[in-house]
């Protein structure tokens, strides 16, 4: 007999004997009986589930699994700074990985990892994750103080004061001073790495007419924070870390109120975090005078990043760039406001984010500057938006493009200018080694009867322009980029714009093309985009009409470019450099919010 | 060129560039040096083989992670459950099939190949209740009843209040 026969033998006889003598049962044996058959339907089940193809997996993978399953939805390792009111640690994911079955529940339960968020609310909950679960491995603690009350106030925190690594207070709406008392300044967490605290609000928010609110010094944690890696403080409230951080290599701070936190609070405290890899500063506005102060110069030189975000005050954050001593790879961002207050000199020093640009990228509107430069080992972005009353056009920018960035040294250049022609062809004048130019042209701007205005044709001059050598006999070169070989051309223009202006632009690109052949520096690649298609200012609407138009450029061109690519009017093919892929790490420790995040405008807003 | 040998003894010749995606194959053949002998994979057979070829013939000249990328990527790091286009429509196999690539990719040492499964299951998982899992996978509900009013008491931990 075998196995599957015998067992199923042996139930028989065991059911058989169960309908003789049920009735003759006591009552307790009946509960016995009932339960013994329980845990043998849960034994068989669970034998089941083993031959189950995902139960193959070893348990090691099977935590691989549950912890890709968790990762968007705990908000450890990472933990969102714009964290709103009714904010808590979401352990659904988790705890529902425990329900599906035993061998899941057991792998779960032994993986003290998993277990490591605390939300500070549920006594209960706390109690068995911070005791059972993840001991004696690590933990983070949560505490939304909207939700949290004293008598739920964990007495097994201050009992495992080593396990503690990180605390993210959110603070919401309420202004309780007991955490910030209890927990932050009069209680010992020697392994905390990362201490975030987010909407906190100073006791004495100041209004209109009164004086700023005063920060006071404060030793953290009883002045035990050699661990600590990261910390974040949204909206910088009425307290100061005053204890040096040796540790720190992630700091967050947003400025909103208005207070007393001036430079030389702000930069003795950076002298105290040398390991300092990424400092991000939110709404940053010093008052005027902070702005005109002597040079102390700190030195982060292990700085990675350096982000002033959410509409930060230009002057503010270049006064503070002059303070700081950083490598030439740091990574530089400022999303700023009112950009259109500094006077042109001081506009944007050369700093050592733009001193090794190789590639830049100047694109206008008639409200924003967008600035990207990238070099080999550095990267400089900068958003800056003026008022809607200034008459400014960023032309005094651009006039000082040479200062702030090594023109003559780029190989790469992208230009969406809202000003003219002659300001372009000013610029072009610079870039002496260019090889690459990625270029959009406002036609609808110009005026179309008169050529001398139209930008495209003032560039095509521009670019055609020979530089004639005195020596007899050398050949004449481009007076403008003469190393240029690759070239983007997007017409932007109106749909009124008249057929007669597509010939007209079509002659001016190839005199353009033929003058640089003549003078033996052909263009290797040329793509043009006749008829450009945006959301607000839209291309000729008949569709056959810009068909043909496409066409007969490129039956006009392709024979005199080795690569030459003609595009419709809908295709993308002028894009901003958005920040580098290694943002990530930036949001090492926690998710930047929307507001604060570095996004460059692509748009048209400026044009609506 | 490599000679692999599945655990159903089919021979599959491969580019050396392409066997050695697999950690475990790259380390066997600096060991044993230049040789023409097969090297045997009892843990895969041909038809799973056969897949997983596919993925590194794909990926051939992609950087390998470091070697000690794991014990970098401390707890910290944010994790993805990102896959590329290519690498979803090759995974896109049937439970059995995906499992024992899961299981191949990691005998034998290929890291983002694990990942890709790993991740695969993970975002079939994800959203989903305990009986939706179970359904899933078919899986049974083998809890005993003590469990069970224990698993009740754990939900409402997790209602959002």
């Amino acid at each position: 007999m075998n196995v599957d026969n015998e067992v199923l033998d042996l139930l028989h006889q065991v059911q058989l004997m169960l309908n003789a003598r049920q009735r003759a049962m006591s009552i307790s044996c009946l509960h016995e009986s009932s339960r013994r058959v329980l845990e043998l339907k849960a034994t068989l089940d669970e034998q089941i589930n083993f031959r189950a193809p995902v139960n193959r997996l070893p348990n090691e993978l099977v935590i691989e699994i549950f912890r890709d399953v968790l990762h968007e939805n705990e908000p450890c390792p990472t933990i969102a700074l714009d964290v709103s009111d009714t904010a808590r640690v979401q352990t659904r994911p988790l705890l529902w990985l425990t329900h599906v079955c035993r061998r899941w529940r057991r792998i779960a339960l032994s993986h003290p990892l998993l277990w490591q968020r605390v939300d500070c609310h549920n006594q209960e909950q706390l109690h068995e994750f911070l005791l059972r679960r993840s001991d004696p491995g690590p933990f983070s603690l949560f505490i939304n103080v909207s939700k949290y009350s004293h008598s739920a106030w964990p007495s097994a925190l201050a009992a495992y004061p080593n396990r503690l690594r990180r605390l993210d207070v959110a603070y919401g709406r309420r202004k309780d001073g007991f955490l910030h008392t209890e927990l932050m300044f009069n209680m010992r967490f020697p392994n905390l790495e990362c201490l975030t605290i987010t909407r906190s609000i100073p006791t004495a928010v100041n209004r209109e007419n009164q004086p700023p609110v005063t920060v006071s010094h404060k030793s953290l944690f009883c002045g035990d924070v050699s661990h600590l890696r990261a910390l974040a403080i949204i909206l910088t409230p009425h307290w100061f870390p005053s204890k040096p951080l040796p540790s720190l290599t992630h700091l967050f701070l947003s400025f909103y109120w208005h207070s007393n936190l001036r430079m030389p609070l702000l930069l003795s405290f950076l002298a105290g975090v040398p390991a300092l890899q990424v400092l991000q500063l939110s709404r940053f506005v010093l008052p005027p005078q902070d702005q005109e102060q002597e040079r102390t110069l700190v030195s982060l030189n292990h700085l990675k990043y350096i982000v002033f975000s959410h509409n930060s005050y230009l002057p503010s954050s270049l006064a503070f760039l002059k303070q700081i001593v950083t490598p030439s790879s740091a990574r530089m961002y400022l999303n700023c406001v009112n950009i259109d207050s500094l006077s042109p000199i001081s506009i944007l020093p050369s700093l050592s984010a733009t001193a090794e640009t190789d590639c830049l990228t100047v694109f206008t509107t008639t409200l924003t500057l967008n600035l990207v430069a990238q070099g080999h080992d550095s990267g400089f972005w900068l958003y800056g938006r003026k008022p809607l009353h200034s008459i400014d056009d960023f032309a005094m920018w651009l006039t000082h493009l040479p200062v702030m960035f090594p023109l003559s040294r780029l190989s790469c250049l992208q230009l969406h200018l809202y000003q003219q022609g002659p300001a372009v062809v000013r610029i072009l004048r610079e870039t002496a080694s260019l090889t690459t130019l990625e270029i959009k042209v406002n036609q609808y701007m110009d005026s179309e009867s008169d050529d001398s205005k139209d930008s495209l044709v003032h560039i095509c001059r521009a670019l055609s322009e020979e530089h004639c050598s005195l020596s007899a006999g050398v050949a004449p070169s481009p007076s403008i980029c003469p190393s240029l070989h690759t070239m983007t051309l997007v017409l932007s223009n109106s749909r009124m714009t008249p057929q007669s202006s597509y010939a007209r632009w079509l002659d001016a690109i190839l005199s353009m093309i033929l003058a640089r052949a003549r003078m033996r520096r052909p263009f290797s690649r040329l793509a043009v985009q006749p008829i450009e298609a945006t959301p607000s200012v839209f291309a000729d609407p008949r569709t056959a009409f810009a068909n043909e138009v496409c066409v007969s450029y490129a039956a006009a061109l392709a024979d005199h470019v080795e690569d030459f690519v003609v595009y419709g009017a809908k295709e993308e093919l002028f894009e901003l450099v958005e920040p580098g892929a290694d943002w990530e790490e930036v949001e090492r420790y926690w998710t930047i919010p929307d507001i604060d995040q570095p996004r460059f405008s692509h748009g048209w807003e400026g044009y609506g | 060129m490599v000679l692999l040998v599945t655990s159903d003894n089919e021979q599959f010749v491969v580019d050396k560039e392409v066997a050695e995606r697999s950690v475990l194959i790259k380390n066997m053949l600096e060991d044993v040096g230049e040789s023409d002998q097969p090297i045997p994979l009892p843990n895969v057979s041909s038809s799973v083989l056969k897949k997983v070829l596919e993925y590194c013939e794909h990926h051939r000249g992609e950087p390998l992670p470091a070697a000690d990328a794991d014990a970098s990527q401390d707890e910290t790091r944010k994790r993805t459950t990102d896959i590329s286009e290519w690498d979803q429509k090759f995974i896109t196999v049937d439970q059995e099939m995906l499992f024992e690539i899961i299981l191949a990719a990691n005998y034998l040492d290929i890291k983002p190949l694990l990942d890709v499964g790993c991740k695969t299951v993970a975002n079939m998982i994800k959203g989903k209740t305990p009986e939706e899992i179970r359904k899933l996978f078919n899986i049974v509900n083998d809890f005993t009843p003590e469990e069970e009013a224990q698993i009740k008491k754990e939900n409402e931990w997790a209602e959002d209040r």
